[in-house]
């Protein structure tokens, strides 16, 4: 990478917000902010001095008979959606986790959350039929009615998309025992109750 | 390639925060442990990681020494073996705690630069923590943007100085040179210093004469230093404020928070045992005349704690002072 081709930038302190010296990047040592003498340490990667570079607006059509975006009819198409194969300019094209996606794809991709890397949030239904299970042990009467609502929350979500990181299915199968031992309780209660 | 865990859990009110690897991107999670929330910073995006030092790890060993200190002074002091006891478990809980809190090293705030703005890494709060996650991560952002020597980065950073900043902290506490050159000189602080100095000479005094007089003037000390240091903390939030004095405002709340908690369970042990330890029905009123006549000479254990409660405010409040004053000459100096 030539100097050339960088351009000057500078991190601003954490605390204060004043741009800090050159001296304090990559130093392996904290060293004091000229502003606010906060001890930072800052680690400076080759993308603070690289520009965004300019902006891509997509190619107008020179041949009538090209193949244009389908998007925009007056603008060559560059690529192919890699879901979809519509053909798109360099406008519409995103590069996401390796594949090249049209904006209907991504929309898609969000809405039913195909697409992994555009989930912003999970609900993790095993720790909640989990706590269903274990939770209202504290006042074991009303396990009469949590101990099923657990079971069916576990049966429910079993297969809908929990947490992004590694997890097994423990807590769903944990919630299924406490809970069937809860009503294999209360059975035998009633069982003994009517003898 | 699946994520990776490179820095452990930070808990917060209900919540806490991990961070994760994976080829191409760090995922910072959230989680309130029915739901996680994910934030994604692309490797190819990242601009730098900052840690900033922070004090909240020594304050921790001083509260935790403070306490251990305390509560080895309360098992010396009793003859009770079931008091004795319980202060012998506070203790060793104190021993440990403070020794997880030394072995875990010194504490930081960490953020990640990216064109798009700064956002704080919570789960990266200690420099070792930094460390670990830096060497991890540092080979993956090589491969991805190449690198660059520390003296051109250090020459394109001193170019910058002329040119806007590449980014600001959002939501900084204090972000941006146009609140280095805010009104707010520390008044607020100053006041609240001089009120805990005052606090600290009052205990004094009440080491070598307690009386109620005394008591009441002590506890209006507390509640008008509690009220200008709640405004202290309030300013410093918006202003720039030398980390120093912050972190006395908060170092000086919790001790008054601590000092008034043990103050009034002596209060209540030392009224009971006045009383001669029977089931007699008195009210606050009372109490407090109680407590006002027991003079600490007669109790090592209440004397010890007036004395350090005495010596760490007046400590804080000191260094306090004397940070918003060579905040002030600093200021006076950069004023064209």
């Amino acid at each position: 990478m030539t100097l050339a081709a960088l351009r000057p930038a500078a991190v601003c302190c954490t605390g204060c917000g004043n741009p800090l010296p050159g001296e304090l990047y990559n130093s392996g040592r904290p060293l004091p902010c000229d502003n606010c003498g906060a001890k930072l340490e800052v680690e400076a990667f080759p993308a603070l001095f690289r520009g965004t570079g300019p902006l891509k607006g997509g190619e107008a059509l020179t041949v009538e008979n090209e193949a244009s975006c389908f998007y925009h009819p007056h603008k060559k198409a560059a690529v192919l959606c890699s879901a979809c194969g519509r053909f798109l300019c360099t406008l519409c094209e995103t590069d996401l986790a390796g594949r090249c996606l049209c904006p209907t794809c991504i929309d898609q991709g969000r809405l039913t959350e195909g697409i992994e890397q555009l989930v912003t949030q999970r609900p993790l239904y095993d720790s909640l039929a989990l706590s269903t299970a274990v939770l209202p042990m504290l006042f074991f009467p009303i396990t009469v009615v949590t101990a099923p609502i657990a079971i069916f929350l576990a049966l429910r979500y079993w297969n809908r998309p929990g947490s992004i990181l590694p997890r097994t299915r423990f807590r769903f199968v944990l919630a299924i025992i406490i809970a069937l031992a809860q009503v294999a309780g209360w059975l035998a209660v009633l069982y003994f109750q009517v003898l | 390639m699946n994520y990776k865990k490179i820095a452990g859990s930070r808990r917060g009110l209900g919540q806490w925060h991990t961070l994760w690897l994976r080829d191409d991107h760090l995922l910072a999670v959230q989680s309130t442990g029915y739901s996680e929330e994910y934030a994604r910073y692309y490797l190819k995006d990242i601009q730098a990681i900052v840690s900033r030092r922070t004090v909240a790890g020594k304050v921790w060993n001083a509260a935790l020494g403070l306490l251990l200190v305390l509560s080895v002074i309360a098992a010396l002091s009793t003859e009770d073996p079931g008091l004795k006891v319980l202060a012998g478990i506070l203790g060793g809980t104190f021993l440990l705690f403070l020794l997880w809190n030394l072995f875990r090293g010194p504490t930081c705030r960490c953020h990640v630069v990216t064109p798009l703005g700064v956002e704080e890494l919570p789960p990266l709060d200690r420099i070792k923590s930094v460390k670990k996650a830096l060497d991890r991560l540092c080979p993956l952002v090589v491969v991805l943007q190449g690198e660059i020597g520390r003296d051109e980065m250090a020459q394109l950073a001193r170019a910058a100085k002329d040119a806007p900043p590449a980014a600001k902290v959002a939501g900084s506490s204090a972000a941006g040179p146009q609140n280095a050159a805010s009104s707010y000189r520390g008044g607020w602080h100053l006041a609240a210093f001089l009120l805990l100095l005052a606090e600290a000479a009052v205990s004094s005094l009440q080491m070598l004469h307690n009386s109620k007089a005394l008591l009441a003037l002590s506890a209006c000390l507390c509640l008008m230093f509690a009220i200008l240091a709640v405004m202290a903390l309030i300013k410093q939030r918006d202003h720039l404020v030398a980390p120093v004095a912050r972190w006395m405002t908060w170092g000086g709340m919790a001790t008054m928070v601590a000092g008034s908690t043990v103050g009034y369970f002596f209060m209540v042990f030392l009224t009971i045992e006045q009383l001669g330890g029977k089931g007699v029905a008195i009210t606050q009123s009372e109490m407090l005349e109680h407590y006002g006549a027991i003079q600490p000479a007669q109790h090592p254990s209440f004397a010890a704690f007036i004395v350090t409660y005495a010596i760490v405010s007046a400590a804080i409040a000191i260094i306090g002072v004397i940070a918003i004053g060579i905040g002030r000459g600093r200021a006076a100096r950069s004023l064209p």
